[in-house]
């Protein structure tokens, strides 16, 4: 195992930074409570707007809490909508995308005839339409994200399930007798997977920056939980001629947290994808 | 009198410095023709103030330039900003012959824009008793509770109205000068359009017209040539223009493009402030500015009707729990005022602290005993909880309402933000439809009775908190019956004592503007509410 992720180092060393950053986006994430010195809502008393110090590694925010608490409870939001928007989105995209592949035909028509209506709005209005319906927080968001990268999500798995579909080692399984379970379980879901995978690890950056936009617009959690895009948006816009460091740090943490996703799926697309096998990054 | 050499000497100089000095006084002070005026503004949801959606503050800016009342706050820089001392308006002068009875003498020769469909025609009585009509009878009006007390209105002659109350309203003449309520509206428009929705529909009797309305842009306002007070307004042209995004209109003023500040009532937030002057003083070193206390005032509010907010204990804890002095630290830059019941801001009307009797205590920050009272009320642990919640926008309002939900925290009351889009909080929870708890700001009225009678008065449609108290009940009658402003201001004080102890709503502190203007804008004086157009009207531009 371990020489199995030196080797994977060793020929995508940006995949394993990117395999770093998710790790340890994870880890702050799912041990918040004892990697940040504070609460995410703690006020320090005589601590306000202070710039980044031994004291406070990112400086405090203008209503005196630290930064670098506040950025590491803020993962616990990206990773979250993240990680749920994406399984969901997945399993409904491969559901779609699958059976619309595989039994082609008419279903096949009219499925595809919605998901190109959905596609056609801009995804903003979408989302923005989903939250004005739902109101904002965790779940709504998640949903709203849901539907929109399931729609884009599933194209591409149907795309990959009709190559499936037409190889001779499906055919040999119709012509054996196989039902039409057996055949996506046994025969399809098993070739698409690394598409599906490929498609995961590069929509969480995706989902991890539309979430921080649409905190950045107010439909996130709600405060004073933080997230990245949030905290972005409201102080950190308001204070930044006067404490740069409360919009800086959010963003950086946006765009790592965005890099690591991409790098990783960009690696896994090399590994897993037979014709770019080889390829070196 | 007698006069020493030396003092008749004294005299004779100053005598000598005056006449030199004084036609350049006068120069400096004669009032200038022509000009245009830029400011920025809000994008009005359309234009009729008495229809639904007519509570709307950016509905009533833009047509305080077009529109005239019957009375009107005197404005310019001698008025104090927080007091509002009346004048006439479209009335010439009034008269109240009972406690009940008003009689308005109307101006003669007053004339509606000259746009179709009214044409110029001479404005009378009957046109301001179509308006009231309209104001208390259309549906979705929700100011129509200010004139509430109207029972009739009636023109006596072409130039006379009078108006009969229900019951004496000793609020009557400043409710008639809020911007908030009755601008005269001719009834061709409402006839010709079916409502006051359309541009073309903004057609009053007021100093400046409209000229072009660009939706979600801006609009143009031109003088009226017309106008009843002959040689006003100064200024020829006013250019609105709608920005939506902050950092853009505060670049947009460092620039140099607005004449006044780009927040309302014509200030600039302090956050803003504190990181933009010294950049002003290079920029634009001609600026003038005036410091007064925001009539904006925000309040947790709550179900008193039920469980646990029922009890008085739990509302004085809440009061307790929050450390307004530091919210005024955390959000206003360090300077702001406490609010008791009436608003700081409405220096007359608001109770000064050291005169609130035992109920004062309630607003000092003291978590130990929040949470004694609350073990005491049965709640040791305290209780879970929502605040119903709207960002208004406002990075202001999401780092308070911030600061209030940790405070109720650390006494155990878990509070979760509700947050809901304008639209569906404005509906619901300003109106009092929510389960636990909600924070916001009212709207800035003008009046102590709005924010009493309002907000306290059993169901009254803002009483939010739904408090149902028969000795605020009684208090709040007698005061809107006491003609005596002493006697009233006594009362009124008494009221907030009272509600000091009982805490229905749990006020937070307010902020203290800066009113900021361009020095070439002269005798323009900075005040509280929407009456741009009157606080212009007399203003004009020295460039």
């Amino acid at each position: 195992m371990l020489r199995a992720v030196g080797r994977f180092a060793r020929k995508k060393p940006l995949g394993a930074l990117g395999a770093l950053i998710v790790v340890a986006l994870l880890l702050m994430a799912a041990f918040a409570e004892r990697i940040a010195p504070y609460g995410y809502d703690d006020p320090i008393r005589g601590a306000r707007m202070r710039p980044p110090s031994a004291a406070h590694w990112l400086g405090t925010d203008n209503l005196s809490r630290d930064m670098w608490s506040r950025v590491v409870y803020g993962a616990r939001v990206s990773v979250t909508v993240g990680f749920a928007t994406i399984a969901l989105a997945t399993f409904l995209a491969t559901v779609v995308g699958v059976s619309s592949g595989y039994f082609g035909g008419a279903y096949d028509l009219v499925v595809q005839r919605v998901v190109d209506a959905w596609l056609s709005f801009p995804y903003l209005v979408i989302i923005l339409s989903v939250m004005a319906v739902l109101g904002p927080g965790l779940l709504n968001l998640v949903v709203a994200l849901t539907i929109l990268s399931a729609a884009v999500n599933s194209r591409v798995i149907r795309g990959a399930t009709i190559a499936v579909a037409q190889s001779t080692y499906v055919e040999a399984a119709r012509a054996l007798g196989c039902g039409h379970a057996r055949i996506i379980t046994r025969h399809i879901l098993p070739n698409v997977t690394a598409t599906v995978i490929i498609l995961a690890t590069i929509g969480l950056g995706a989902v991890t920056l539309a979430e921080s936009a649409l905190s950045f617009l107010g439909f996130g959690v709600p405060p004073p939980f933080p997230s990245w895009g949030a905290m972005l948006s409201g102080s950190g816009r308001t204070y930044m001629f006067r404490a740069p460091w409360m919009a800086v740090w959010p963003g950086v943490a946006i765009s790592l947290a965005v890099f690591g996703f991409n790098m990783l799926g960009d690696a896994l697309r090399d590994v897993l994808d037979p014709r770019l096998r080889g390829a070196t990054r | 009198m007698r006069l020493s050499r030396r003092e008749l000497l004294a005299l004779g100089g100053l005598t000598l410095v005056g006449t030199a000095v004084a036609p350049s006084l006068a120069r400096g002070q004669t009032p200038k023709r022509g000009g245009t005026l830029s400011l920025k503004t809000w994008d009005p949801p359309h234009f009729d103030l008495h229809g639904a959606g007519g509570i709307s503050y950016k509905i009533h800016i833009p047509l305080t330039f077009t529109h005239s009342r019957l009375l009107k706050h005197k404005a310019g820089p001698q008025v104090q900003p927080g007091t509002f001392p009346l004048e006439g308006d479209l009335a010439e002068s009034w008269t109240q012959p009972t406690e009940t009875t008003y009689i308005f003498k109307l101006r003669r020769g007053v004339r509606w824009h000259a746009k179709p469909p009214v044409n110029g025609r001479e404005l009378t009585a009957e046109d301001v008793v179509y308006t009231v009509e309209r104001f208390l009878t259309l549906k979705g009006n929700a100011n129509a509770y200010m004139l509430a007390s109207v029972a009739k209105v009636e023109p006596l002659d072409r130039h006379t109205v009078k108006f009969t109350l229900k019951e004496p309203f000793a609020w009557f003449l400043d409710i008639l000068a809020n911007p908030m309520a009755v601008a005269i509206i001719p009834k061709e428009c409402v006839e010709k359009f079916g409502d006051l929705k359309k541009p073309e529909s903004v057609v009053g009797t007021g100093p400046w017209m409209l000229e072009s309305y660009r939706p979600n842009v801006g609009m143009t306002f031109m003088r009226n040539p017309n106008y009843f007070i002959p040689g006003l307004p100064h200024v020829d042209r006013v250019e609105m223009f709608v920005d939506e995004d902050k950092a853009s209109r505060i670049a947009a003023f460092l620039t140099g493009k607005y004449d006044l500040g780009t927040e309302f009532p014509g200030t600039i937030d302090r956050t803003d402030w504190v990181q933009i002057k010294d950049t002003l003083q290079s920029k634009r070193p001609n600026l003038k500015t005036l410091e007064f206390t925001a009539n904006v005032m925000s309040h947790i509010s709550m179900r008193t009707d039920a469980k646990p907010f029922g009890d008085v204990r739990v509302r004085q804890a809440m009061s307790m729990a929050i450390d307004r002095r530091a919210l005024i630290d955390a959000v206003f830059e360090g300077v702001g005022a406490m609010n008791p019941p009436v608003p700081a801001a409405l220096r007359e009307w608001s109770i000064p602290f050291d005169q609130l009797g035992d109920g004062a205590k309630y607003y000092t920050y003291d978590p130990k005993e929040a949470r004694r009272l609350l073990a005491a009320a049965g709640y040791p642990n305290g209780f879970p909880g929502s605040i119903c919640f709207t960002t208004y926008g406002s990075t202001i309002l999401v780092d308070a309402a911030q600061v209030i939900v940790k405070s109720l925290k650390d006494i155990g009351i878990d509070a979760r933000l509700d947050t809901k889009e304008y639209g569906a909080y404005v509906s619901t929870c300003f109106y009092g439809k929510f389960d636990s708890m909600a924070f916001g700001p009212q709207t800035p009225y003008l009046e102590p009775d709005n924010f009493l009678y309002g907000q306290y008065y059993p169901g009254e449609l803002k009483n939010q908190s739904h408090s149902d108290d028969p000795v605020v009940a009684d208090m709040l009658v007698r005061q809107r019956r006491t003609f005596d402003v002493a006697k009233r201001r006594e009362i009124i004080f008494e009221i907030q004592r009272h509600l000091a102890k009982q805490q229905y709503y749990v006020q937070t502190p307010s902020g203290v503007y800066v009113a900021v203007w361009e020095g070439a804008l002269k005798n323009y004086g900075p005040n509280l509410g929407y009456d741009y157009g009157g606080r212009l009207m007399a203003a004009w531009l020295d460039r």
